[in-house]
């Protein structure tokens, strides 16, 4: 299968050559996606489904460098922050449009902002704007934007599609029409949508930003491919010039035959494992707790079970994220450190404990790690049963209102930052109240470090107390990393100009990428 | 004969009701916050009241009920909660596909089952008969997915001969996709030889005893010889129990298309409903459920209507073998 | 003739001799509680007596799991570096398990049903044999994955209750038959003449002459379960680990299936034998103790 694919892509390309060149508008990245976007609403969309598209339709005050997560000027051509950090004035670029012609104004993204702060929209996103007190549109080339305390978080919350600018025509319909025809200020707009089939981006025309002088791709043309092992087939034929998955098992074949077109990319997600802070034996046993760190096997499960895609974690904070330290090593596999650690504990063996129940939603991967931390904790003696269950029921677990009464002593969680800034990824996870504080830890110490770090605008000083932050959590054994993610991503070594986003595959600023070979 | 289609219409509704009322009890009982999946698993309790309110969820249980019944009688599915769809159209293209699989896998089932019944029965006790009935033994012991994953990994891994997966580009018809038939073959021929199995044995059965009766025996002593008495008579008469069973089967085959269809990638109801249920999309669990018992109520009555092609003396059998099939 | 009668005792024997091996492995396969030296399980005697591997022993000598046959493991490794014939041979016992408890249900239920709506026919007979026509109506597999996934936990205990709880409607049908059959001969007005109460009579004459066909019917239901539990953890809504099942482990190898075949193929060969053994007894069973087929298989 694999020479007649060499051989079809051979022949392929010299049709390609061979043909008169067509003209520089017909550029078509054809892309994977498991299936249909959830939702295209900006607002209500949290996963990689609907992000890949949010981010190519919808336009911010802010956007990221590609590569990197520094904001830096999009539909604001500039923006001055006030003394005391409290008032950040954008001046809009001239001449943005949306994509039904009409011209972006202040009135715009203010009415953004609101709708994003809005509950009757039923935006996602209000928890991630609480620090705007005010937003005002003093003339139409201007946004003022007032907090109630400084947060140095903010542009990269308005990088993110939370600062999405919509315009208002098209999102006041109440019968919800823009969830299939949105409209946005994006370099992309959707083209058509055959749902289970596919999905089209065309090229803006009219987007504010210059576009790659040859080779600019005009459209994304995305398959909804169910299986990621025909999705390879496909690459491999020819038929697809962009993966972001790759079936379980290839990973190593994939890396020696297509090295040149594999990139290994980070991402600003980690998997650990939590333990219910609200009852068991794991509530207010710190050396239990350190005896389930040291007992399970994290280098088996990135090396083998996840086949070296991802990176072993040493802390929370992932690398590209502000407040990582590169210094930090992980907790080490010992399980004879964690039998010493247990017997400490009080538990020697595990004697006079209960089983402790192990929560995780099915996936095939979470089942696999699932089963390797039911026999590493095993082996020190822990009972542990295994409950995987569907993903409702799994959140209606994790957020329901007493952990006391749940089901569940620890549990495996993936979290996705929801805006590059380790004010979501550590506070938003375990400072007492916080919504992703899904263990319900509490640590006044750590508490009052977050109310600190979030305020602070000195960067380096800001650094500096997640760095405490962190080390405080890891000490006091409140989790279990495990891993960070990684993404795989395959694309045809014809494009040039791809910088591999640390949000995701979905943060790619494909409107910068150029086909370049033939 | 149209008194007796209309009856056994009627029949089913309540049988149908039943059912529905079975799976949206079932349905109601799901743990897990309907609110929650409407909204994109928001987890913002304003925005999880407004949608409560938007989706009658926050009405008492009778008055949901009512609402449900009400429109399954409009034939109204009724809304996805994930993708915000009518189920109708989201359950349309899976369900046809589905069926098409069913069908076919039926019609080869059949096919190899009453040959291998035909075989068995010319030659009681022979190597034939015991060949055919070992061979039956085993694709009834085999799970189908299994079946259909080795059956994938010879003839598509290793052979070459089929392809690995997928619905494949086959004609359209009135709007309607058909696979590429290479692409049917293997999940097909999966699927049949599991219902080819428990059909080969009734079929073996019911093929000796109807030789043994008068009409058979009188015919070969006019001279007919077994091969044809066989055809022709006793066929006829075993017809009855023989494509009862077909009809009951047929729900088996249903669900061993749901694995079947992931093995082998087709795009069909199940994975629509295996997604549906792990997202808990309760609409499209409900709608599917309903569609399978509709579609299963349907085969049964087509399967009792072609009883009126058979030998009516020998809807007594059929009424037998119903009972020991189980 | 007398080829096909020693060619069905063959079978049969064949088919007890299996049931009765799985049935030895699967006693054997009980691990108790607590490891010697610490550990959270202990040996089974099967692993004792038999085996150089436990089913959870990790073989942490391999580099790049899943290995496959060798000297070593002769069925070879999964990925979690544990011996598959050790785990094969192992989850015999859930595969048993879940089969004979849900049949045991079914039977018990069904027998109460089905004898309770053949001896006081009417009413009673009408509502039960709709309940069991309801039943048989929506596909059972769709009804016993529905009514799985209405609990959000996943357990063995869990797929036998709902099994049992679905399958009663064909014994109940059976013995129902069996019932008016005998109604049909006098029995009962004979008994009660006597003066034998209802459940005497039931009990005393019934449920005797309504034994043999539902014991047949109950064969075939515990292959019916053993398949029916492989195909609910196929689909991931059976046992969680570490209780190992054979569709589970099916499953959990198919994504890789192309590149390492055994996998899935030893867990799919055991489930075969296993319900083949089940089939063959049923099959022998049903022409000892069913008079009507008797007569049909013998010509």
């Amino acid at each position: 299968m694999q020479r007649h694919g060499l051989a079809l892509l051979i022949l392929l390309l010299g049709a390609g050559c061979a043909a008169p060149q067509p003209p520089p508008a017909d550029v078509v990245l054809r892309y994977r996606m498991p299936e249909d976007p959830p939702t295209l609403d900006p607002f209500r969309a949290g996963d990689d489904n609907s992000l890949v598209y949010i981010y190519q339709i919808f336009d911010g005050l802010v956007e990221f460098t590609p590569g990197t997560l520094e904001p830096r000027p999009a539909v604001a051509a500039r923006w001055h922050i006030s003394e005391d950090r409290k008032v950040y004035t954008f001046t809009l670029r001239p001449g943005v449009r949306f994509h039904n012609g009409r011209e972006v104004s202040a009135e715009d993204v203010v009415w953004s902002l609101r709708r994003a702060m809005s509950a009757q929209a039923k935006s996602e996103k209000r928890g991630f704007l609480a620090a705007v007190a005010d937003a005002q549109a003093p003339d139409p080339a201007t946004v003022v934007i007032t907090l109630a305390q400084p947060y140095d978080a903010l542009l990269g919350v308005l990088a993110s599609e939370a600062g999405s600018i919509l315009p208002r025509e098209v999102y006041e319909d109440a019968a919800e029409g823009y969830l299939r025809t949105p409209i946005g200020c994006g370099p992309f707009r959707l083209a058509s949508w055959e749902p289970g089939v596919t999905l089209s981006l065309a090229r803006f025309a009219q987007h504010w930003k210059q576009p790659p002088a040859r080779g600019a791709i005009s459209r994304i043309d995305v398959r909804f491919i169910r299986s990621s092992a025909t999705a390879l087939e496909e690459y491999r034929a020819g038929g697809l010039d962009f993966l972001q998955e790759l079936p379980p098992g290839r990973r190593a074949q994939v890396r020696s035959e297509l090295a040149d077109q594999l990139h290994n990319a980070p991402r600003l997600a980690i998997l650990y494992i939590g333990f219910n802070f609200e009852q068991g034996v794991f509530r207010d046993n710190p050396l239990a707790r350190r005896a389930v760190l040291h007992a399970i096997d994290r280098e088996f499960i990135v090396r083998t079970l996840q086949e070296g895609k991802d990176l072993v974690a040493a802390g929370v904070i992932p690398p590209e994220m502000l407040g990582h330290d590169p210094g930090r090593t992980a907790a080490a596999y010992d399980p004879d450190l964690s039998a010493r650690l247990l017997a400490q504990a009080g538990h020697p063996g595990g004697k006079g404990l209960p089983e402790i129940t192990y929560l995780s939603n099915d996936t095939e991967g979470f089942r696999r790690i699932g089963e390797r931390i039911e026999a590493d904790l095993a082996r020190v003696g822990l009972r542990t049963r295994v409950r995987m269950t569907d993903f409702g029921a799994f959140l209606k677990t994790m957020f329901g209102p007493a952990l006391a009464a749940a089901d569940m002593g620890l549990f495996r969680m993936t979290w996705y930052a929801d805006y590059p800034d380790p004010d979501n990824f550590l506070a938003g996870q375990f400072a007492t109240g916080a919504q992703g504080n899904l263990s319900r830890y509490h640590n006044e110490a750590f508490d009052a470090l977050m109310t600190q770090a979030r305020v602070e605008t000195d960067r380096a000083r800001r650094e500096e107390i997640y760095r405490q932050g962190e080390t405080l959590l890891l000490e006091d054994a409140a989790l279990v990393p495990v891993y960070w993610y990684r993404q795989d991503l395959l694309l045809r070594p014809e494009y040039s100009g791809m910088a591999l986003s640390p949000l995701g595959s979905f943060g790619i600023a494909w409107e910068e990428v150029a086909r370049t070979g033939s | 004969m149209l008194l007796f289609i209309t009856r056994r219409l009627l029949w089913m509704l309540p049988v149908l009701w039943a059912a529905a009322t079975l799976i949206w009890i079932l349905m109601f009982l799901i743990p897990g916050d309907p609110a929650r999946i409407l909204s994109g698993q928001s987890a913002d309790p304003e925005v999880l009241a407004r949608v409560r309110t938007e989706w009658g969820l926050d009405q008492p249980a009778p008055a949901r009920y009512a609402r449900y019944i009400a429109r399954l009688a409009h034939m109204d599915l009724g809304t996805s909660y994930v993708q915000h769809r009518p189920v109708t159209v989201i359950l349309r293209e899976g369900l046809g596909r589905t069926f098409l699989l069913a069908l076919c896998a039926s019609a080869l089932g059949l096919a190899i089952g009453v040959g291998l019944g035909l075989a068995c029965a010319a030659r009681p006790g022979s190597g034939l008969d015991a060949a055919a009935r070992i061979f039956s033994a085993l694709n009834l012991a085999t799970p189908t997915f299994w079946m259909g994953m080795i059956l994938m990994l010879i003839f598509a891994s290793w052979l070459r001969w089929l392809p690995v997966s997928g619905y494949g580009e086959g004609i359209t018809l009135g709007g309607f996709r058909l696979p590429g038939l290479a692409h049917l073959i293997l999940p097909a021929v999966t699927l049949a030889l599991f219902s080819s199995a428990l059909l080969a044995r009734v079929a073996r059965a019911a093929l000796i005893e109807a030789r043994a009766q008068p009409y058979c025996t009188a015919a070969m002593a006019r001279g007919v010889t077994s091969g044809g008495a066989l055809s022709r008579h006793a066929l006829k008469a075993a017809g009855a129990p023989i494509a009862t069973l077909a009809g009951l089967s047929f729900g088996t085959l249903l669900g061993g298309a749901i694995a079947t269809e992931t093995v082998f990638a087709w795009p069909g109801l199940g994975l629509v409903i295996l997604r549906a249920i792990s997202v808990r999309d309760l609409p499209v669990v409900e709608g599917a459920a309903i569609s399978m018992t509709a579609i299963f109520l349907l085969v049964n009555l087509a399967v009792d209507l072609s009883y009126g092609l058979l030998d009516p003396r020998a809807r007594g059998h059929a009424a037998r073998f119903r009972l020991s099939a189980d | 003739m007398p080829g096909s009668a020693r060619s069905k005792s063959t079978a049969m024997r064949a088919g007890a001799i299996v049931v009765g091996a799985i049935s030895l492995i699967a006693l054997l396969s009980i691990e108790p509680p607590r490891h010697e030296d610490g550990g959270a399980r202990g040996r089974s005697l099967l692993t004792r007596l038999f085996l150089a591997w436990g089913p959870h022993d990790e073989d942490r000598a391999i580099q790049a799991p899943p290995a496959p046959p060798s000297g070593d493991h002769w069925l070879g490794t999964d990925i979690q570096r544990r011996d598959l014939l050790s785990r094969v041979l192992h989850g015999a016992r859930l595969s048993l398990a879940v089969g004979l408890s849900a049949e045991a249900i079914a039977l018990l239920l069904g027998l109460s049903l089905g004898s309770l709506a053949g001896y006081y026919g009417g009413v009673v007979d009408a509502a039960l044999m709709r309940a069991a026509d309801i039943l048989l109506a929506v596909p059972l597999p769709i009804l016993a994955m529905a009514a799985i996934a209405v609990f959000d936990t996943r357990s063995i205990t869990l797929v036998f209750v709902v099994l049992g709880l679905l399958g009663w409607a064909g014994i109940a049908r059976l013995v129902r038959a069996q019932c008016l059959s005998l109604r049909g001969s006098g029995f009962s007005e004979a008994a009660r003449s006597a003066g034998a109460s209802s459940t005497r009579a039931i009990v005393r004459h019934l449920l005797p002459n309504a034994a043999a066909p539902a014991l047949v019917a109950a064969t075939a239901g515990v292959a019916g379960n053993i398949l029916t539990e492989a195909w609910l953890s196929f689909l991931g809504l059976g046992a969680q680990p570490p209780a190992i099942s054979w569709g589970r482990m099916i499953v959990d190898a198919q994504p890789e299936f192309t590149l390492r075949p055994w996998l899935g193929i030893v867990p799919g060969v055991a489930l075969v034998i296993t319900v083949l053994g089940f089939v063959l007894l049923g099959d022998g069973l049903r022409d000892r103790l069913d008079p009507r087929t008797r007569i049909a298989t013998h010509s």
